[in-house]
């Protein structure tokens, strides 16, 4: 599966675990507050999940500079923090 | 000390039945004879540091009755693999380990001994004469390195004293006998004269066969243990356990599981006991409501005085353990405990220990509340409530769950949700895994970390 697609993914089960509906997730959609509306825990839960998946964090390893602001930084993020795995896929 | 005692027991009632162990039965004298044979074998080891990595039962008995008698500081080591024993041995200096044939072959270090067989009629040999013996114990280790604590046989039975009632009574052995709370027990069963039966395993399966087939009417667990126990035995097994003594030690008990013996073994008595490897027997309560009570705090007229500083509860006893290896005495001075309390109302009331509290962005997450709440969903056997790793928010609470046998995995999973949506954002488990077992230490606690 592609990353950016089970990211969407994630952000969804994580939105429903706090009896949130997931809205439309854009490209440019924020991640915070206006937007798709996760909270701090909820990105910090997003992260820990990718990095059990996909066996990474950019925000411990120091490949992602500062915080994402919309989920398309966010997916970019993740597509480049992992060529390896990208080039096997 | 505990040479003495198996003499004193043999003498007399020595054909009493002393120790079971499946259908291997161990009287009084049985357990004297190999304690003098062995420490007669072993006469070289005299004196010297010695590991003790043998399984649970009589041998085990005997061999560190053998030790005492030699006056030998003898390390408890549980029953482990070969490499481990030979890893202790290098780390504490020790002359030899005394373990099973297994782990002696396949290490091939000539430290590692297995005790010699018995030669029937064979007397045993003169011995030195009695020196002072050490033991050292290690911690549960929940969390962490266990740390090693020095005690002697006299402090470990100091807050034992002679309960003639307790003669021939059926006493299970739950805990290794490495361990503080195992020790406890199997010194009281010794000291009383009771019959000690030790489950041919660690598996609560044989646990509860043990407990029906030898009709064990005193038992001392965990809660974790006690939980286990009750979601794991059917109805006519726990109809057919003669239970007069139920107590539990080693964490704290919450009011559900109190109230499910209470109802489930209407007969028995409830004993909470507080006790640490570090401090020893400290207290015990049999009122079956969770905590302590309060009219327990900064008191000087009792053998240990108890307060709390910081919301910690500190103990001074005169039960302690002398020191830790390697470190400064303890013995009459105040020892945090780790745990931290709450007084509310009449009662001190456990809220979780320091070491293992998780800290969400700042906030702290007891382990052991999100695990009280969890337990309370239909359809939970057991859980583990631990902290992960963030990158965002320092750590995230994350739950493994172990589910009833049979239950609805989705429906289970769903209810979970909801009891966890109760909870405040920061203690609200982030991560949830279904889990087919959860690991206890050879203490029967919960593993915390790693």
């Amino acid at each position: 599966m592609q990353v950016d697609e089970r990211i969407r993914e994630l952000i969804a089960e994580v939105l429903r675990y706090s009896n949130r509906s997931a809205p439309a997730m854009a490209n440019d959609a924020l991640l915070f507050g206006e937007g798709i509306g996760l909270e701090s825990l909820d990105f910090a839960t997003l992260v820990v999940r990718l990095e059990q998946e996909l066996g990474h964090d950019p925000f411990r390893d120091g490949t992602a500079a500062r915080l994402p602001r919309t989920l398309g930084e966010l997916v970019a993020i993740y597509q480049a923090g992992s060529p390896d795995k990208a080039a096997e896929s | 000390m505990l040479f003495e005692l198996l003499m004193n027991l043999a003498k007399h009632n020595g054909g009493c039945e002393a120790v079971a162990r499946g259908a291997a039965i161990a009287t009084f004298d049985t357990l004297a004879a190999r304690a003098s044979a062995l420490a007669a074998a072993w006469a070289a080891m005299a004196g010297r540091p010695v590991g003790l990595a043998l399984s649970d039962g009589s041998e085990w008995i005997a061999s560190a009755a053998a030790l005492d008698r030699l006056g030998c500081r003898a390390y408890l080591l549980s029953s482990q693999s070969a490499e481990d024993i030979v890893a202790l041995a290098d780390r504490f200096g020790l002359a030899c380990i005394v373990c099973e044939p297994e782990a002696a072959e396949s290490a091939g270090d000539p430290r590692l001994v297995t005790p010699p067989p018995s030669v029937p009629g064979a007397a045993p040999r003169d011995l030195p004469a009695n020196a002072p013996s050490e033991v050292v114990l290690f911690t549960s280790g929940t969390t962490g390195e266990p740390k090693a604590a020095l005690h002697t046989w006299a402090s470990l039975t100091s807050g034992i004293r002679p309960r003639p009632e307790l003669a021939g009574v059926r006493m299970l052995l739950a805990y290794e006998c490495t361990r503080y709370a195992g020790l406890q027990v199997l010194l009281t069963g010794l000291i009383g004269r009771a019959r000690l039966t030790v489950p041919t395993s660690r598996d609560m399966g044989d646990i509860i066969d043990a407990i029906v087939r030898d009709r064990v009417e005193f038992v001392s667990g965990t809660p974790t243990f006690w939980r286990m126990l009750l979601v794991r035995s059917s109805d006519g097994q726990r109809r057919r356990m003669p239970l007069r003594q139920i107590t539990l030690g080693g964490e704290a008990a919450r009011q559900p599981i109190l109230d499910a013996l209470r109802r489930e073994f209407p007969d028995a008595r409830i004993t909470q006991i507080y006790a640490s490897t570090e401090m020893g027997v400290c207290f015990s309560v049999h009122d079956a409501r969770e905590g302590l009570p309060a009219s327990l705090l900064n008191r000087d007229d009792l053998p240990v005085a108890m307060k709390v500083e910081n919301g910690r509860l500190m103990i001074r006893s005169s039960r302690s353990m002398r020191q830790y290896l390697d470190d400064q005495p303890v013995a009459g001075r105040w020892f945090d405990t780790g745990d931290s309390v709450e007084v509310r109302g009449d009662r001190v009331l456990f809220l979780g220990r320091e070491s293992t509290r998780i800290n969400v962005g700042g906030d702290k997450v007891y382990p052991e509340e999100i695990e009280a709440v969890l337990r309370g969903v239909e359809g939970v056997a057991e859980v583990r409530v631990s902290g992960v790793d963030s990158s965002i928010v320092g750590q995230l609470v994350q739950a493994d769950v172990l589910p009833m046998p049979g239950a609805d995995r989705a429906a289970l999973r769903e209810r979970i949700d909801f009891a966890c949506r109760q909870l405040a954002g920061h203690k609200r488990p982030r991560i949830i895994n279904l889990v087919d077992t959860l690991a206890t230490g050879g203490s029967m606690k919960l593993r915390r970390g790693g």
